[in-house]
Formats: C-alpha cells, sequence, structure tokens
C-alpha cells in the first residue's frame, strides 16, 4: 500500500524543512521560551550530534510517540492543541461537504443533461458558474460573504459556537470551490456515460432496458465522483486556513495561519503534517470505496 | 416548539450568558499567575480576579486596596501596611499579612520563574534570595496577622506605584502548592470575580463573587471572547453580540462619523508613548545632531492628523502628559529645510540607514511614511519586517540603525519611562534599546529615584528629560489615546489609563435598553 | 475553437501587454504617499480609489497585476520544464527509475497543495521568487505525469522504432522524435494551470508570504486593508475582483484549451 512509503516520505520531507529553518533544529521545535530541561531532553531525543540519519530517526520516534514539539510563543504542546482543533476542523468539512455533495452533483448533473437538449443555456450557465467558483479566493469570498450574510442581511452569525448557524458561512464558502469542480467533473462523467453505446441502444430500445442500464451508470458514474469528493478534501484543508480565520473558528486551519504569522514552526510544521495525513487517510478511505463498488478496480489504481 | 419559531428572529446572535457584559480578546491570555503574567492582556484579566496592597485611584494617585492604611518611613526606607480584615480568598480563608510574604518571595523565587523579579529587587535581601543564598527575604516581614512591612536598600520613589503591579498581587500558598503549574490556569485570590470557565481560544467567563470585600460588582460576570479578526469582531459589536471592544484603528472613522455611534465612543489618553528609536552607540546616529535632523524632517503633527487620524497626542518628550508634573521646552518642530541643510553640511546625502519593524500592518504603513519623508531630506530607510519575537530579538541586541516601537506604563510614575528607556544600566532588553549612554542623566534619574520629597523628585526628572530631548535619541511620535465604543445598553464603562485599574465593579447593564 | 475560447485569448493577451506596459501607461506613482488624499472614494482623480497612505489605487491594482501574472507565467513555464524533463526521461527508461520518479510525483500530489506550497514559502524568505519557487515545486508532478503518459504511447510507434535501428542514440530519439510530439502538451497544460497558479500566489501573497509591502501584490493588499471593508470598501474591492476576474479569465482559457484537446478529465 502507499501509505507507509507516503508517511515516511512526508515525515523526511517535515525533517528536511526542520533541518532547512535557520538556526538550532531544536528551537524549530520548541523555542527559547521552553525551559532548559525540555530543551536537553529534546536535544537527547533528536541526537543533534548524531549524523543526518541518526537525527531523522530520532525526529521520527518523537512523531511516533506523538511529540510534535511546544509552540513558540505560549509553550504548549503542539499535539494537544491540534487534538483539541482538530475535530473543529472535520466539523466543517463534513459541514462543507454536505453542501458540495448535493450542490455540485446536482448542478453537473443538469449541466450534462442540457448539453444534449437543444437549448444548451442551462449548461453554459452552470459552466460559467462553475469556473466563477473556481476562480474566486476563498479568503476573498470569506469577507464578501461575511459582510453580506451578516452584517447586511443579518441572516448568520460571523463566529461563535453552539450550533448549526455558525457552521453555515464557513462551510458555505469552503463549499464554493469545491462544488465547482464537483460540478465539471459529474458533467464530464455523465456526459461520458450518456454518449456510451450502450446506453444509446438501451435508449432505442426502451425505458426498460434504460432502467436497467441507469443503475450500471450510475455505479461508473459514482467512481471519478468519488475520487473527487476525495480531493475536495485537500480543497477543504487548503481553504479552511483562511477560512477560519476570517470567521474565528477555532480549527488547524485557524491554527496553521496563525503559526505562520508569528513563524511559529513547531505549530505550522504539525498543523501540515496532520493535515497531509488526513488527507492521504481520507484518499484511502475513497480508494476503499472504489473497491467496493467495483471489484475489477484494483486498490493501488493511480490517482489523476 | 417556542424556541423553534422564535430562534429565527434571532439568527445572528451568539449563545450569550443572561447578566454578563461581554467583552472581546485578541488572543488567549497566556497565564493568569500574577507572578508570571509579563502582557496587558493577561494583566487586566488578573486584575478582577486578584487584589494588592494599594491600588491606583482615578487621579493616578495610590487608593486602599487589601492595605487600608499604610506609612513610609522619613527615610524612605520602611513601607508599613495595615491590613483589612475579612478579606478571603475564594476557599474561604481569610487574608493574613504572611500572605503578602509568600506571595512576593514567590515573585523572586528562582523556580517560579517569574519575568517580574525587576518589581521587588529593590528589596532588602532580594538579591540573596535570588542567588539562593538566603531561604527568605529579610526585607518582607509580617508583623502579626494584619501588619505587614516592607524595607529597602535604598529609597525608591516609585515603589508605592509598582505594588499595584500584577506581580504584587496576593495568591493562596495552599491552592498554589495543590495545583503547581495549573495554578496559571486555575487562579485563586481575592478579587471581584472568579474564573468560571476557560475554553482556550474561544471564551473566557469570569463570574460575580458575592462575597468581595470591595462591594458586589454589579454584573453577573465578564465574558471575553477570543477574536482574532477586527473584522469579525467589530461585525459582531455591530449585531449586538459584543457589549465592549477597544475601537480598533481601521473602524474608527466608520464609528466615528456615524451619527448612532459616536455618542458612545469612550476615550482617555493613554500612558504611553510612540516613538522612531535611533541607535545612538554607533554611527551614524551616534551624532546627536544627526538625530535632531530626523526629527526636522518628519512631520509628526500631519501623520498624526491625517494617517493617524488624530488618534492620540503629539509627544514633546519621553514622558507623557499626564504623568509630567513639570512643563517642558519648545517641541522640535517640522523644518525639512534645516533637516537638509544640516545634513549636508554633514556630507552624509544618500546616506542608507536600515530600519526594523514588526510584521503589524499599521508599523509597516508608518515605516512607510517615515522613509518617504527621510528621502526628501536624503536619507534613504531601508525597511525590514520582522516577526515579533525575531524582531524584539534584533531590537534588543542594537541590530538595527532605526526601529519603532512604543512603551505602556507599568505604573504611572515618570520614572517608568526615563529609568528603564534611558539610563545605561537597562542597554538592550532592560529597555534602553537606543542604547543612550548619558551620565547626566543617569545620575539625575538616580537621584529622582531616591529623593523623598516630591517636588525635588520632579525638579531631576525636568532636568534629565530637558537632555534627553535635547539629545533625540528617539523621534517623539505621540502618546496613543485609548478608544473603546459601547452599546446603548452599557452604563458605567470607563476607559483606564492603566489596565490594572479596571477591577470590572463599575460597569452594569441597563436591561430595559437592550436590543438584540 | 469555441468562440468563447478565442474570446479568452484575447482578453488573456490583453493583460499580459497591460502588465508588461504598466511602467509607460499613465498611471499614478503606485508608491507614493500622499497624506492629503488618504482614503478618497473612487472618483475623476483616482478612479479606485485612495488606500490610507493616499495611494492610488488603480495604480497598484495595474502594478500588481503585473507581479501575480507574471509570477504566474515563470512558475508555470518553470513547472512545465521541470516536469517535461523528468516525465520525458521516466517515460521513456522506464524501469525502477520511472516507479521511483512516480511515488515521488504521487507524494507531491497527495500533499493538499497550498499546505505545500506554505511549506515551502515559510523555509526560504518571503518574495516573490519563494513564491514561483513554491508554485513551480507543486505544480511540477502534473506536467511530469502527462508528458510520461505520452512518452509511454509514443515511443511504442513505427517510427522511433526505426530510429532505433539506425543507430540513433537514447538521447537524439528523446531529443529530436519524441520531445516534439509532447510539446503542444506542455503548452496547453501549462494554459490550464495558470488560473491556479495566480489564485495559489494571491493566497501566499495574502498570508504574507509573498512579495513585501511596499511592492503591491492583490493578495495582499485584499489582506492589510480587509478591516477597512466597513469604512473604506475600495480599498478591498478592487484587488479582490482584479483577482478573480484575472483568475476567471485564465481559467476560461484553460477551459477552452482543455475542450480542444480532449484530455481526460482527472488532471490538475
Amino acid at each position: 500500500m502507499l501509505l507507509v512509503p507516503l508517511m515516511f516520505a512526508i515525515t523526511l520531507f517535515a525533517f528536511f524543512l526542520l533541518k532547512a529553518l535557520p538556526g538550532d533544529p531544536v528551537l524549530g521545535l520548541v523555542g527559547e521560551r521552553a525551559d532548559p530541561e525540555t530543551m536537553e531532553s529534546m536535544r537527547r531525543e533528536l541526537g543533534t550530534d548524531k549524523g543526518f540519519v541518526g537525527q531523522y530517526a530520532g525526529y521520527l520516534k518523537l512523531l511516533l510517540k506523538g511529540d510534535l514539539g511546544r509552540s513558540y510563543y505560549t509553550n504548549r504542546d503542539v499535539l494537544a492543541d491540534i487534538s483539541r482543533k482538530f475535530p473543529n476542523t472535520m466539523l466543517l468539512a463534513f459541514a462543507a461537504m454536505l453542501v458540495t455533495v448535493p450542490l455540485g452533483t446536482g448542478l453537473g448533473f443538469l449541466s450534462a443533461v442540457s448539453a444534449g437538449g437543444r437549448s444548451r443555456f442551462l449548461e453554459r450557465l452552470i459552466d460559467t458558474l462553475s469556473i466563477s467558483g473556481l476562480s474566486i479566493p476563498v479568503f476573498w469570498s470569506a469577507i464578501i460573504i461575511m459582510m453580506l450574510f451578516s452584517l447586511k442581511l443579518k441572516l448568520l452569525p460571523p463566529s461563535g459556537t453552539g450550533g448549526i448557524r455558525f457552521l453555515v458561512l464557513p462551510a458555505a464558502v469552503l463549499a464554493i470551490p469545491a462544488a465547482a469542480t464537483l460540478a465539471r467533473v459529474t458533467k464530464t462523467t455523465v456526459l461520458e456515460i450518456l454518449r456510451m453505446p450502450y446506453v444509446t441502444t438501451a435508449r432505442s430500445k426502451g425505458l426498460s432496458a434504460l432502467r436497467v442500464q441507469l443503475v450500471h451508470v450510475l455505479r461508473n458514474a459514482v467512481i471519478p465522483i468519488v475520487t473527487i469528493i476525495g480531493l475536495d478534501f485537500g480543497s477543504y484543508l487548503n481553504g479552511a486556513v483562511v477560512t477560519e480565520t476570517i470567521f474565528g473558528w477555532d480549527g488547524i486551519g485557524k491554527f496553521t495561519m496563525e503559526g505562520i504569522i508569528k513563524r511559529d514552526y513547531p505549530v505550522i510544521m504539525g498543523c501540515i503534517i496532520t493535515g497531509t495525513l488526513v488527507f492521504v487517510v481520507v484518499n484511502l478511505i475513497t480508494d476503499v470505496i472504489y473497491h467496493y463498488l467495483d471489484p475489477r478496480i484494483r486498490l493501488n489504481v493511480k490517482k489523476g | 416548539m417556542l424556541a423553534l419559531v422564535v430562534q429565527p428572529l434571532s439568527c445572528t446572535s451568539s449563545n450569550r450568558l443572561e447578566g454578563y457584559v461581554y467583552y472581546r480578546l485578541n488572543a488567549s491570555p497566556s497565564t493568569l499567575d500574577p507572578a508570571l503574567i509579563a502582557d496587558v492582556s493577561s494583566a487586566a484579566i488578573a486584575a478582577k480576579l486578584y487584589n494588592g496592597l494599594v491600588r491606583l485611584d482615578d487621579g493616578l494617585g495610590i487608593a486602599p486596596d487589601i492595605a487600608r492604611k499604610w506609612s513610609i518611613s522619613e527615610d524612605g526606607l520602611r513601607y508599613t501596611f495595615l491590613l483589612r480584615r475579612g478579606v478571603r480568598f475564594t476557599n474561604g480563608r481569610e487574608v493574613k499579612a504572611s500572605d503578602f510574604k509568600y506571595s512576593f518571595e514567590r515573585v523572586l523565587d528562582p523556580s517560579t520563574r517569574s519575568p517580574n523579579t525587576w518589581v521587588f529587587d529593590k528589596v532588602e535581601g532580594a538579591e540573596e534570595f535570588l542567588k539562593g543564598r538566603a531561604g527568605e527575604v529579610r526585607g518582607f516581614k509580617a508583623k502579626g496577622d494584619y501588619v505587614f512591612e516592607i524595607t529597602l536598600k535604598r529609597p525608591f520613589s516609585p515603589f508605592l506605584s509598582m505594588l499595584t503591579m500584577p506581580p504584587a498581587y496576593v495568591v493562596p500558598r495552599e491552592e498554589v502548592e495543590k495545583l503547581g503549574a495549573d495554578f496559571s490556569s486555575r487562579p485563586s485570590g481575592t478579587g471581584p470575580f472568579t474564573l468560571k470557565e476557560w475554553l482556550p481560544d474561544r471564551e473566557l467567563l469570569l463570574a460575580r463573587r458575592h462575597d468581595y470585600f470591595g462591594g458586589r460588582s454589579r454584573v453577573k460576570g465578564i465574558a471575553y471572547r477570543i477574536i482574532a479578526e477586527d473584522l469579525t469582531a467589530v461585525t459582531e459589536f455591530m449585531l449586538g453580540n459584543l457589549d465592549v471592544i477597544a475601537l480598533p484603528a481601521t473602524a474608527y472613522a466608520r464609528f466615528k462619523n456615524d451619527e448612532k455611534w459616536s455618542r458612545y465612543i469612550l476615550s482617555r489618553e493613554g500612558l504611553n508613548t510612540y516613538y522612531l528609536g535611533m541607535n545612538s552607540s554607533r554611527p551614524p546616529f551616534d551624532d546627536p545632531e544627526l538625530r535632531r535632523a530626523v526629527s526636522y524632517a518628519i512631520d509628526r503633527e500631519k501623520i498624526l492628523n491625517t494617517f493617524y487620524e488624530g488618534r492620540g497626542r503629539l509627544a514633546e518628550g519621553p514622558v507623557p502628559h499626564l504623568l509630567r508634573r513639570w512643563k517642558t521646552g519648545r517641541p522640535i518642530e517640522y523644518d525639512p529645510e534645516r533637516a537638509r541643510r544640516m545634513i549636508r553640511k554633514k556630507g552624509l546625502e544618500d546616506l542608507e540607514v536600515d530600519m526594523y519593524v514588526s510584521a503589524d500592518r499599521e508599523v509597516v504603513d508608518l515605516a512607510e511614511i517615515i522613509q518617504a519623508y527621510l528621502a526628501r531630506v536624503g536619507i534613504n530607510v531601508n525597511i525590514r519586517q520582522l516577526e515579533w519575537s525575531a524582531y524584539k530579538d534584533a531590537v534588543n541586541k542594537g541590530e538595527p540603525d532605526m526601529f519603532w516601537l512604543s512603551w505602556w506604563a507599568d505604573y504611572p510614575d515618570p520614572e517608568n519611562f526615563l529609568f528603564p528607556l534611558f539610563h545605561s544600566r537597562n542597554l538592550g532588553p532592560g529597555g534602553n534599546r537606543v542604547r543612550y549612554v548619558n551620565r547626566e542623566v543617569d545620575s539625575l534619574i538616580e537621584k529622582g529615584q531616591y529623593a523623598v520629597d516630591e517636588e525635588e523628585r520632579d525638579y531631576f526628572y525636568q532636568k534629565a528629560e530637558e537632555i534627553i530631548i535635547e539629545d533625540s535619541p528617539w523621534v517623539f511620535f505621540w502618546h496613543k489615546t485609548d478608544y473603546v465604543i459601547t452599546q446603548p445598553w452599557i452604563k458605567g464603562c470607563r476607559v483606564y489609563p492603566v489596565y490594572s485599574m479596571d477591577k470590572g465593579t463599575d460597569i452594569m447593564i441597563d436591561s430595559s435598553a437592550v436590543r438584540r | 475553437m469555441s468562440r468563447r475560447g478565442k474570446l479568452s485569448i484575447i482578453i488573456v493577451a490583453g493583460f499580459l501587454t497591460i502588465s508588461l506596459l504598466a511602467p509607460v501607461l499613465p498611471l499614478e506613482d503606485p508608491y507614493r504617499i500622499d497624506l492629503d488624499s488618504i482614503k478618497r472614494p473612487p472618483g475623476l482623480e483616482h478612479p479606485f480609489g485612495t488606500d490610507n497612505k493616499g495611494r492610488d489605487i488603480l495604480a497598484r491594482v495595474v502594478y500588481g497585476g503585473k507581479i501575480s501574472i507574471g509570477v504566474a507565467v515563470t512558475a508555470a513555464f518553470i513547472s512545465a520544464l521541470i516536469g517535461f524533463g523528468v516525465g520525458l526521461v521516466s517515460g521513456y527508461y522506464g524501469g525502477v527509475f520511472d516507479s521511483v520518479v512516480m511515488t515521488v510525483v504521487d507524494f507531491f500530489l497527495s500533499f493538499p497543495s497550498l499546505l505545500l506550497a506554505i511549506a515551502i514559502s515559510i523555509v526560504l524568505p518571503p518574495g516573490i521568487y519563494t513564491v514561483m519557487i513554491a508554485l513551480s515545486a507543486v505544480g511540477w508532478t502534473s506536467f511530469a505525469r502527462l508528458i510520461r503518459g505520452h512518452v509511454l504511447t509514443v515511443k511504442e510507434m513505427p517510427f522511433v522504432d526505426a530510429a532505433r535501428t539506425t543507430g540513433c542514440s537514447d538521447f537524439r530519439i528523446l531529443l529530436r522524435h519524441i520531445a516534439p510530439l509532447c510539446i503542444p502538451l506542455a503548452l496547453v497544460l501549462m494554459g490550464i494551470k495558470l488560473g491556479g497558479y495566480i489564485l495559489t500566489e494571491a493566497t501566499l501573497s495574502f498570508l504574507g508570504l509573498g512579495a513585501q509591502p511596499p511592492t503591491p501584490t492583490w493578495g495582499y493588499m485584499v489582506s492589510a486593508n480587509r478591516a477597512y471593508i466597513l469604512s473604506a470598501p475600495w480599498m478591498v474591492l478592487y484587488p479582490g475582483l482584479a483577482i478573480s476576474i484575472t483568475a476567471f479569465c485564465f481559467n476560461v482559457l484553460g477551459e477552452a484549451l482543455r475542450e480542444r484537446y480532449d484530455f481526460s478529465s482527472d488532471i490538475h
């Protein structure tokens, strides 16, 4: 499976970056605010007197123990903070998915159907909307949407926790680019399938045959769509960095942004590793769903 | 069912607690342990949870807190405090003089690793204790349960002011020992509020104490919502979800020009000074004439009135007007021609200098404005932005030629704007970041510190400030005014020049005016 | 090519021209501070208004465009170059090298792209070169995959065999026979990816990792002035619109290219 070498690669990459930082790599993990005991033990773990491989092994050991270091600023354990904030981002991503999937697939389907019809108006409209959705930077749409729906129209709160209404705006912001991609992929897939010979023959044979084929159509359509849903997840993680900041959503996206502004390397690296790990896991799950839907596809299918 | 019907009417409201006043914080407080507090956010909250011997009154004078009376010996060395009876910690136990001895020694104790040891290092026996050569601090004496005495090594005029700061709050020994490091997040004090809940990075809730010795506060509690984005905070305020916010610079114009809101803006001249510091320990700014030329080259008044929208008072010297009991001479005026002449005379045209700034948008903007003014007189400024702790480090080490910084009063005494900033003992991290060394200024400041008589003290400080203004190690910009805006239903809200003055006992919610 | 596609080529060419010509156009100095004209709303003298230091926003938007488009185009070239080379060699020789390379490619594709770009940008000093490096480091993989795929098909073709039997060295075969067939593909992919690069550059600038002030970049302008949206919305509106419209036009172009050349839909 791809997972193990991939995780090796990710941690190696993170370690490269740690070494690339100016200064003592121990400082890259704990910062000067840490007490001398913590720094000493970190130095021992990393083995800063050993060679590159030795240090990498030390770093891996730390990661496996769940030690992502301590924040430069708060001196709090990075993993503890990430564990606390991570579920919030997952909640947001899940909410975004609830919006993306019906919106994206629905629009994509409509677009495909319209493409086959006489007036291609709907198709063109949805195409334009999709491309627009992909062209608006998340940080801008977040600001505009907050101003519009919170301040001007007074429909939803701009920040806070404790109810679904706090999720709506940030989830919608994340959903826009994801739904746009999904719509386009859905449209292409559905079109491809509609054009397939057995579908056209089924049509000419009559309705019942078409119904039998429809299940097959849907089954085949779902596969690339499921892939994109998995990959859209990456876009939620990307978008979360800015969206959570603007809406004050306490997740790892906002944590990453704060880390970036303060150059709090342990926090930044911890978030990137976590984000990537999550992304890999989600894609693994989509692979499994593939397999379930169509056993003829091997697990190691190459993702596009 | 009713809830489902009512809900849509208040879709934009957050989940608020009834009777609580909602404030905003930019970031989570780092700690609520008074001995460890080093930032304003944490200090402002601690002020509501704890008390000390004395506190500040409206006129910035010293008022009783837990000490109801005090006296200072003729020689200025011995401070005797008579404590109130019946002041209780949250665990019910009464505060005794020994508690103060414990709390103060704790700050000096090396194992506490407090950054605030400077508050007490003038006390007799403090040095030995710090170095581990003594088991206690001689200068702190509990004489019975209700008399506490502090003896200093030498007279130090600002000392009483310094006792109003968080490191001088009293903490219960048994709680500190029980909780250890957790005491940072589970404070236990004598203040008008107790910590009800702390959701890190989200919210802090303080609940009112009914047996507070200074009288029950008028609100059920205080909530702090942690909102990092100014835009979000202002939006929340406009929707009625926050009651009081410090008005961000970016929103100032919006509210000031709005009839509905402008009457709810409160302001107070702040105890601070914003300045452009010039490294006086090496060329090119080791030359006082060049430094003065820089002051002539920048039209600070115009910047204050246009870019800064008049949100401050032009500074004539380092000491804020609120603390300056004497008059200064004529301030340096904008005179670019004169600056150009001075620079040409020295043959320094096209001088290149480095200016470091922190990565704050407003600061960067100011730096560019300064850069433009200096370019007009022949000085080329290279701006370098650094993130805050790297910036602090670089400035403390004396790396840049110029830098932009501010100094906020720890305690309301002019000494706080002279000694840390211009005395040669405090080069670098101590506060004297321009590395200014002037023996005469040093000795004048010290004389002021040891003077027992207030008039004498003022005389020395005035002379010291005169020399500093003449020498111009800083371009003195302004004293920033604090602006706060409240909802119409908030009464009794005041802006305090020093954060520790706000114990949260004045503010009130007028429930008849609440409309969300 | 569709009518929309042709239109988008014209518009994109227009953007490119304007950004190249920026210095000679009759614009205000985007760096000039004028404290007497702070936060002026859009009007005759300043069509997009001024910012909180009195600088003309139209000029800053145009110069910002120069940077955004310049960075995106350069990064696209660099990604294409790297990906092209890697894909060519990997596809032709196959074997262990190919497996290793494709694993690396998969690795890079496994990162949420922004996070990877951020990771690279924080290690280097912030600035346009760092952004170019980050964009290229994230983007080359799509080129590698695409070119490799194409090489796999092409290398089985008869004329390649013919070239081999006549004694041409591998290098020559690659360079003179296979590579030219792949170039149109690479160009098309470049066109497709440009819109995404514009957005990523804007986001990195928003985070403060791009060109530093006073250099105007759209992302930084939105970021630094976002709290002013209540009192001087033009400071945020115009840069934001600029990003969206530019990305939109580039994306439309990309879409038209994609339709024309009929790739499989899962190219990133």
